[in-house]
């Protein structure tokens, strides 16, 4: 009956000892934490900023009329060994170019066999017969802005293994922006990752 | 001149660059364009035997001083290399980013 006592009393501390590693928020801004073969974000934020700076350095987006192009996110894919949702790095140049003031994006394309990005636009339209709604907020025909432009690209990964043991995985980001009245490539980008790690190291 | 000094090399202070002391990496130029949107670089020289992984933040305030979130302020890790050079790239990231600061600091783990 002691030793249960003493060991009821001793739980806690052996508990104690072996306890997960506290949860800290972690500031992007000052992200001192290990980096692994993987992709993580601090790698989705830092090829966004380049492919982002690198767009608006080529004047690619200048209109030459002046104003904003309208845009239109195309097929993304993702032929690295891991499972990305494309939206994590799409999203943050999407939300860059619309800040930078040269393009505004269209989410009423069907570009996928999701649909469109936000079906609503089309369905606010069969409000059209509706006698319940005050028709001076329904949306008119012609009123919708077709895209100019399309982003496009395709996420690559490459492992390697080296001489001394060590794994070299090489990731890379392509993307392409064509102008859709004429098909041309206005500007393209490949934004390369590149990691060095040990060779047990399993990169996806 | 006593003997035992030595002439320490002074770098031009820019209020708009601030590099970590721990870093060795010395502030060259600013090149910033006088008209429009804010665009230019900034070199960073090594000149020492070593490579040096550095990390550098750029911060972008508009014309009253308010912090811009933005992607183009999150933390872009850079190598520069031996007794060369490398340079930070400054886009405005919105029509109203006016100024910039710009820090750099060891990217060594701690």
């Amino acid at each position: 009956m002691s030793k249960l006592k003493y060991l009821a009393l001793a739980l806690p501390f052996i508990l104690g000892a072996c306890a997960p590693m506290q949860t800290t928020l972690i500031d992007p801004r000052a992200d001192r934490s290990a980096i692994g073969m993987g992709l993580d974000s601090r790698d989705f934020d830092q090829a966004a900023s380049k492919v982002v700076k690198d767009m608006l350095r080529s004047g690619a987006l200048d209109k030459p009329q002046g104003g904003r192009y309208v845009a239109v996110i195309s097929r993304i894919s993702n032929d690295t060994m891991q499972r990305i949702d494309t939206d994590q790095l799409i999203k943050n140049i999407r939300v860059a170019l619309l800040n930078s003031g040269k393009v505004v994006f269209t989410t009423a394309i069907v570009n996928s066999a999701r649909g469109a990005e936000d079906n609503m636009s089309m369905q606010v339209r069969q409000l059209r017969a509706s006698q319940e709604f005050n028709q001076a907020n329904v949306a008119k025909q012609g009123q919708m802005i077709a895209p100019e432009l399309s982003l496009s690209g395709k996420f690559l990964q490459n492992n390697n293994r080296l001489g001394d043991g060590s794994q070299r995985v090489d990731y890379s980001f392509q993307l392409t922006l064509t102008d859709l009245r004429t098909g041309l490539a206005f500007w393209e980008g490949n934004e390369p990752i590149s990691k060095l790690g040990p060779g047990q190291t399993v990169a996806w | 001149m006593c003997s035992g000094c030595e002439t320490v090399p002074t770098v031009a202070v820019d209020p708009r660059v601030q590099i970590a002391p721990n870093t060795n990496v010395i502030l060259d130029r600013i090149q910033v364009n006088a008209i429009g949107p804010v665009r230019g670089n900034i070199r960073l020289i090594n000149m020492t035997a070593t490579d040096l992984p550095v990390k550098q933040t750029t911060t972008w305030f508009n014309s009253i001083g308010q912090n811009i979130n933005t992607l183009l302020s999150r933390p872009e890790k850079m190598v520069v290399p031996r007794f060369g050079d490398a340079y930070v790239e400054l886009i405005a990231p919105t029509p109203d980013a006016v100024m910039f600061q710009v820090r750099v600091e060891a990217d060594y783990p701690d």
